[in-house]
């Protein structure tokens, strides 16, 4: 299977992951076109909830060739990144491929036979429909799509408040003044609560099950990167799918070694948080799964500094149970709890949504319940020249989808080549397997990364033929082991600089 | 004390040394052109390993130990709650 012969490329979507495609498949002297159903470019970053922001720390979650201005809030506040990504594209000067409002409603084979595809496009302005071929088609959407997961319950029809979906709280409005009921436990659902707390009379925070915080800085002392992106921890991992023999030898005659790491982060975290003591109306927040496969599920979050200590002081009432339906004016909790509750925010997250795609794509694709597989996170062999760019969720995933940017340019170049179709199901089937033995289920498992993001950076780097150890100087065997990698130590790889693997 | 502390740097200069062939090979291997009949960042590398372990070996052994004491009882303890 190869790409060579690619020119012309439909990049769906303007979010981080369809940006940096753009960006580097211009300079590889593609002619490439965005497509953007918003008005304004920057996916998720261009219409976020009240008060949203990025999770990680500023310099993970940045362009590895373009970094974040130096006076830029830790934690990067959402507009503040949504400005970044517009001064992105004006600094790389490309704002002319990004056309705005204009929302791709079907993507079909080409009807030449030939690798290649035929993008309808409707624009908002016109309404009119209109259809462009491509050589290639880059799906840049992310994991998701604007389609909220509303789950119903029993009651909702004689329901007499608001039931609200966490994107639909643009400002802190609709929770003013209101007794609010958020459903869910991840980084939306605790960013809604602490943004209630400011204006609403009682919030309420529902959830099944509760799940290891990962803090901004351990023990409050130690920024969380030191502890979780280096290649130490990274060896301490669930193992990867493809293993080293040091990282097997730890995980066998070492495991207790492994046990002991993470029982020690846990009991740090514990303390930290104060997760044993009954604060969640009689019940304590100690999540039932161990850190190192929790941390693989759907609502992994760096909690805010204040999450815990607002539902310590009761500022937010945590109730770790479910909803068992509906009253006309509130709540009955699975626990038996009534709750008076005039205003529903479900952060229950989002479906996914690829109604424009054709039928046999879906159906090459799989309808599994937790999400498709792809080739290295990216392609699948039965769709030639259709590529995914951002389904390969991490702690990093600004660095994650400039290097897969990067392997996909070196593909179309020819400079990588691509292993048999036989070969690709074989290991999207590999990929398959080894995630359903230990990874806790969520809708969007084929695409989770996570921890695992530094061994996935590792292999990209080694099909592209550069160095993975991108450490330099002296103390680059220990800067290997204890110091985090960051999206500059990358800055070679995206701006094709790097010495290839002939001259390493 | 001294005895535990010998051992661990023992055990630790037995695995660090195999750590540091590994990571020499590994590093050899990925540079094809250009390298030197001995590959000096390579060789650094697994130096630096080696040294490592040994260094740190007897803490290694010690976590070891704990992690090994800790995760029996607590398996005990979940096969007796089971029970």
């Amino acid at each position: 299977m190869t790409m060579q012969g690619v020119k012309r490329v439909a990049i769906i979507g303007s979010g981080v992951a369809g940006l940096s495609t753009a960006k580097m498949f211009i300079a590889e002297g593609l002619d490439c076109v965005v497509f953007e159903r918003g008005d304004r470019l920057g996916g998720v970053w261009s219409d976020g909830y009240s008060n949203f922001g990025v999770q990680a720390p500023k310099e993970l979650y940045q362009f590895p060739d373009w970094p974040l201005p130096q006076d830029t809030p830790n934690f990067t506040p959402g507009p503040i990144f949504q400005q970044y990504l517009e001064d992105y594209v004006d600094h790389f000067d490309f704002r002319a491929c990004i056309r705005l409002n204009a929302r791709v409603t079907q993507l079909e084979r080409s009807a030449s036979g030939d690798p290649g595809w035929r993008v309808t496009i409707n624009s908002d302005g016109d309404g009119l429909s209109q259809t462009e071929d491509f050589d290639l088609v880059v799906i840049a959407t992310g994991l998701y799509s604007n389609v909220a997961n509303m789950p119903s319950f029993p009651g909702e029809a004689e329901y007499r408040g608001t039931i609200l979906h966490n994107s639909e709280i643009k400002t802190r409005d609709p929770l003013a003044g209101r007794n609010v009921a958020i459903v869910g436990y991840g980084k939306s659902a605790a960013d809604i609560a602490f943004e209630a707390t400011a204006v609403a009379s009682d919030v309420h925070l529902i959830f099944r099950e509760a799940h290891w915080p990962v803090p901004r800085y351990l023990a409050g002392v130690l920024p969380i990167k030191w502890g979780s992106l280096n290649r130490l921890a990274s060896t301490f991992i669930p193992l990867y799918q493809r293993t080293t023999p040091v990282e097997r030898w730890l995980h066998n005659i070492g495991k207790p070694l492994v046990w002991v790491f993470w029982r020690i982060l846990e009991i740090i975290i514990r303390a930290q948080h104060g997760l044993a003591t009954n604060i969640a109306n009689g019940k304590n927040l100690l999540p039932s799964a161990p850190f190192e496969i929790d941390a693989f599920g759907e609502s992994t979050m760096l909690a805010r500094p204040e999450f815990y200590p607002l539902i310590r002081e009761g500022r937010i009432s945590a109730h770790r149970t479910e909803i068992a339906r509906y009253t006309p004016d509130g709540l009955v909790l699975r626990d038996g709890t009534e709750l008076a509750i005039d205003c529903v925010v479900l952060a229950t997250g989002w479906k996914s949504d690829f109604e424009y795609l054709a039928a046999d794509i879906r159906a090459a694709l799989g309808t599994d319940d937790d999400g498709f597989y792809l080739y290295r996170h990216m392609l699948h062999p039965d769709l030639p020249n259709l590529a995914f760019i951002g389904r390969a969720t991490s702690f990093v995933s600004v660095l994650t989808y400039s290097l897969q940017a990067r392997w996909l340019a070196e593909v179309i170049a020819g400079r990588v080549a691509l292993p048999d179709r036989a070969a690709m199901l074989r290991e999207i089937d590999a990929l398959k397997t080894w995630k359903r033995s230990w990874m806790p289920f969520s809708p969007a498992r084929g695409a989770r990364l996570f921890l695992h993001a530094q061994h996935y950076h590792d292999e990209l780097m080694r099909a592209i033929g550069a160095d993975p150890l991108r450490k330099r100087g002296p103390l680059a065997p220990l800067k290997e082991l204890f110091e985090p990698y960051e999206p500059t130590d990358y800055r070679a790889i995206v701006d094709g600089s790097w010495e290839r693997a002939d001259t390493i | 004390m001294e005895l535990f502390l010998w051992i661990g740097s023992a055990l630790g200069a037995v695995f660090g040394l195999l750590h540091g062939v590994y990571l020499y090979r590994e590093i050899t291997a990925a540079a094809t052109k250009g390298a030197t009949a001995i590959n000096v960042r390579a060789l650094y590398h697994g130096g630096w390993t080696f040294v490592l372990w040994t260094v740190f070996g007897s803490y290694v052994l010690a976590l070891w130990l704990v992690g090994l004491i800790g995760s029996s009882i607590v398996r005990l303890m979940q096969r007796q709650r089971s029970v």
